[in-house]
């Protein structure tokens, strides 16, 4: 008898795919950097510009550009790296593999669509004066072929654990031949023969989520040219990287970076532990009437309307409001508005939401805590642990899980501080402290109407924020056997 | 109660104490700020304007004055109506939608429920952003009106999951006896599986209702007529914008006293657009924690 094997280790001998993945990744990587990608000549001064993806790692260009490396080149150079490693050490784990060569793909092209458009503004030379070179079609089509070796593995190896399990089935069944492995094709056609009622219950939401979800991701093209109504999304002047360019060289980036990590931070210091000593205080509470109370009390802020909330806040902030005459009570001659002077934005912003989240927040810490076995704490008692010894050795640990898989949450969503909030607050006064990247790309984008400097912005925070989603469901993976997909 | 009392040492008892007194704070710091607004909103504006301290109780003659002035304003009865039009609408397409979706995707051996559930997740990691979503709206024509508002957001990504993880929980056999009666999805899912996961439809629906009542956002980029606004954008023009033209529909007050009813008014309609929230809110605590332990359990 064989048992089914469907997890078969790849014999390294017969995946002659998987070592050219290694070496199509290297060879990519190679022609970039010690090729020509960008030959030029200008046609008034007869200079020529021949430049190699060494020279933009290093910075030696020249123009605007000199000094400066480029994006592209690093991040082709990461997922090269990450292509190599994958192939090498994970092989049976295809989603590393496709991500990589997909983003190998993008950064070249990337790379190579950008350095045309640079040519003209950053280097000073006219577009027509690109002259063609071998470098960066190789470059190009060595990308684009890793990507189809890595679809090619990866539809050959499934066929492969198809064919092994109804070998596997037939051979239980001591029937020695006579089987068809079914395609793919096959299956879609008898999946959707059986359940085509299914799928056109889905239907409408699917034909939601591409329209306004995907929809819009097409629109961030934008990013890469200067929208204009009338060229509309693909029609409109190419700028290359221009965009992103602009918002690093202008002092808004440092700006709306450092207010978005330090906002989030302080929020994460102050309205993350509060809850969880909330929980812990009303979990010792003797008396369930007044608990409840409480309960009901501390939850209520949480449902006070945002517009309604701001509104509270910048009454009670203004000089003559209830701040004001809580600084006059304490000694101070002339009150000031607290939302009137960036020195309190953060003060005021990591408050209020403190006062509103912290009832509601502490709910779930609340519901771990009543998971805990009640045997424990007897048989800490018996041991002759007072209260806070039990606190530290039962209820913490107890709850431990909760924690640290919410904490590695609210570090996945740093980059992401809601913008509502900040715009309904903020003023020209408090913009030093208070403008976060969210709401600088409100400014720019529909205040202004400069859409496609906006869209960069924001593709900037959106691709730094999935990463930190990422990197934190991995984390809380790893740590907690319990993730979010 | 008595006998734990006893078991307590003189420690315990005093941390006892000590924790009550601290919850009684944090109750007063939730409520004084409502409660303040509460007292000022009845005050004599005048004497409010004056001077005013830390009020416990409503200055001077108990005033109903501002909520007359509130009332004869008419943007926030439209907001109240554009409000309870977008809540029902939008609740119920929001409902219609998500319930259809996360049944399909709640059936197991489809070949692409996988692939399609991590099409649908993708989007609550990476989005378009603001700028082509607003584009988007544009271009289907859908800018300055009601289906503008409502269709860009008609499905909750999150509120899908945990309404498909609630239909993944209903045993298979229930399905498979209704389909040897001969009925089919539909049926399977109005008649057995929308009745059985009841509670989890519940919390759903009220997290979609509150996340209407509370929608300004999209509506301040999307209507450009203020007789679509809902409340909360109504209640910023007022609240936050000083909106004078708001205030100056009110008249009926002498010019020198403009700036103190302005400031009564704020109050009267802060308590105006909260008070339905907090009214309804403690009879449906218990299905908002719910929700929270629901949404807790598969993240």
């Amino acid at each position: 008898m064989t048992t089914a094997v469907n997890t078969a280790p790849i014999r390294a001998g017969a995946d002659w795919k998987r070592f050219a993945i290694v070496g199509l990744c290297v060879l990519t990587l190679l022609v970039m950097l010690f090729t020509t990608q960008l030959n030029a000549v200008d046609r008034k001064t007869e200079e020529g510009l021949r430049l190699t993806g060494l020279d933009f790692l290093l910075g030696k260009t020249s123009g605007k550009s000199a000094g400066s490396c480029h994006p592209m080149v690093i991040s082709a150079i990461l997922f090269a790296v990450m292509g190599i490693a994958a192939a090498w050490f994970a092989p049976d784990r295809f989603v590393y593999s496709i991500v990589s060569a997909l983003f190998l793909m993008v950064s070249v092209f990337m790379f190579r669509f950008d350095i045309t458009y640079q040519a003209k503004g950053e280097f000073g030379l006219d577009k027509d004066s690109l002259v063609f070179t071998f470098g960066w079609m190789a470059a190009m089509g060595l990308s684009v072929l890793n990507f189809v070796m890595v679809i090619w593995r990866k539809t050959g190896r499934t066929m492969e654990l198809r064919r092994e399990e109804i070998a596997a089935i037939w051979s239980n069944a001591n029937i020695r031949s006579g089987y068809k492995v079914p395609t793919t094709w096959m299956i879609i056609k008898k999946d959707f023969r059986q359940h085509w009622p299914i799928y056109l219950l889905i239907l409408p939401t699917i034909i939601f989520y591409i329209v306004w979800c995907y929809g819009p991701m097409y629109g961030i093209l934008i990013a890469f040219n200067n929208y204009k109504a009338k060229g509309g999304i693909t029609g409109s002047e190419w700028v290359g990287l221009q965009w992103f360019r602009d918002f690093f060289r202008s002092a808004y980036a440092y700006r709306t970076i450092r207010n978005t990590l330090l906002i989030s931070f302080y929020n994460l210091l102050v309205g993350f532990p509060a809850p969880i000593i909330l929980a812990l205080l009303l979990n010792e509470m003797r008396a369930q009437k007044y608990k409840r109370v409480v309960q009901t009390v501390t939850y209520m802020p949480y449902f006070i309307s945002l517009v309604v909330m701001c509104g509270i806040l910048t009454d009670f902030c203004s000089t003559t409001g209830l701040f004001g005459e809580i600084q006059k009570l304490l000694g101070s001659e002339s009150p000031v508005n607290l939302l009137g002077d960036a020195k309190y934005f953060r003060t005021v912003y990591v408050g209020s939401e403190v006062w509103q989240r912290l009832g509601w927040d502490s709910i779930i810490f609340l519901s771990a805590l009543s998971g805990i076995d009640q045997e424990q704490y007897e048989a800490a008692t018996i041991d002759g642990a007072g209260k806070f010894k039990q606190v530290i050795h039962v209820t913490l640990p107890g709850i431990l899980p909760t924690i640290s898989i919410l904490l590695i949450l609210r570090i996945g969503s740093l980059m992401g501080v809601g913008y509502e909030k900040i715009i309904l607050l903020y003023n020209g006064l408090t913009y030093e402290t208070a403008d976060v990247v969210s709401t600088y790309v409100y400014r720019k984008g529909i205040v202004d109407a400069n859409f496609s400097f906006s869209t960069a912005v924001n593709l900037f925070n959106s691709v730094i924020n999935f990463l930190l989603v990422i990197f934190a469901n991995k984390m809380s993976a790893l740590l907690t056997e319990n993730s979010l997909w | 109660m008595q006998k734990s009392r006893k078991l307590m040492t003189r420690g315990e008892r005093i941390f006892q104490v000590v924790n009550n007194v601290i919850m009684a704070l944090l109750c007063v710091i939730c409520i004084y700020p409502l409660w303040y607004v509460l007292v000022c909103s009845l005050s004599d504006p005048v004497l409010l304007y004056a001077q005013r301290g830390i009020m416990v109780w409503p200055l001077g003659q108990w005033s109903f004055r501002g909520y007359t002035l509130v009332m004869e304003n008419p943007n926030i009865p439209i907001g109240f109506r554009n409000t309870l039009i977008y809540m029902g609408l939008g609740t119920l397409i929001n409902m219609f939608l998500t319930t259809t979706a996360a049944y399909g995707l709640s059936r197991k051996h489809c070949y692409w429920n996988g692939a399609i559930m991590k099409f649908i997740a993708f989007t609550m990691y990476f989005q378009g952003g603001l700028i082509p979503f607003y584009l988007m709206v544009k271009g289907m024509g859908l800018l300055d009106s009601y289906a503008g508002i409502i269709l860009p957001v008609a499905v909750n990504t999150w509120n899908l999951v945990v309404m498909r993880t609630s239909f993944a929980g209903i045993p298979d056999s229930l399905e498979e006896s209704a389909r040897l009666d001969g009925a089919n999805d539909w049926t399977i899912l109005w008649r057995i599986f929308f009745p059985l996961a009841q509670a989890t439809v519940a919390v759903i629906a009220l997290f979609y209702a509150v996340t209407w009542w509370n929608n300004w956002f999209n509506p301040s980029i999307f209507l450009s007529s203020k007789d679509k606004y809902p409340l909360q954008l109504v209640l910023r023009e007022i609240l936050l914008k000083n909106d004078t033209s708001a205030m100056t529909q009110i008249g009926s007050v002498g010019q020198s006293q403009q700036e103190q009813f302005r400031m009564l008014v704020k109050y009267c309609t802060i308590i105006v657009a909260t008070v339905p929230i907090l009214v309804v809110y403690p009879f449906l605590q218990r299905y908002f924690v719910k929700g929270v332990m629901i949404g807790s359990i598969k993240g």
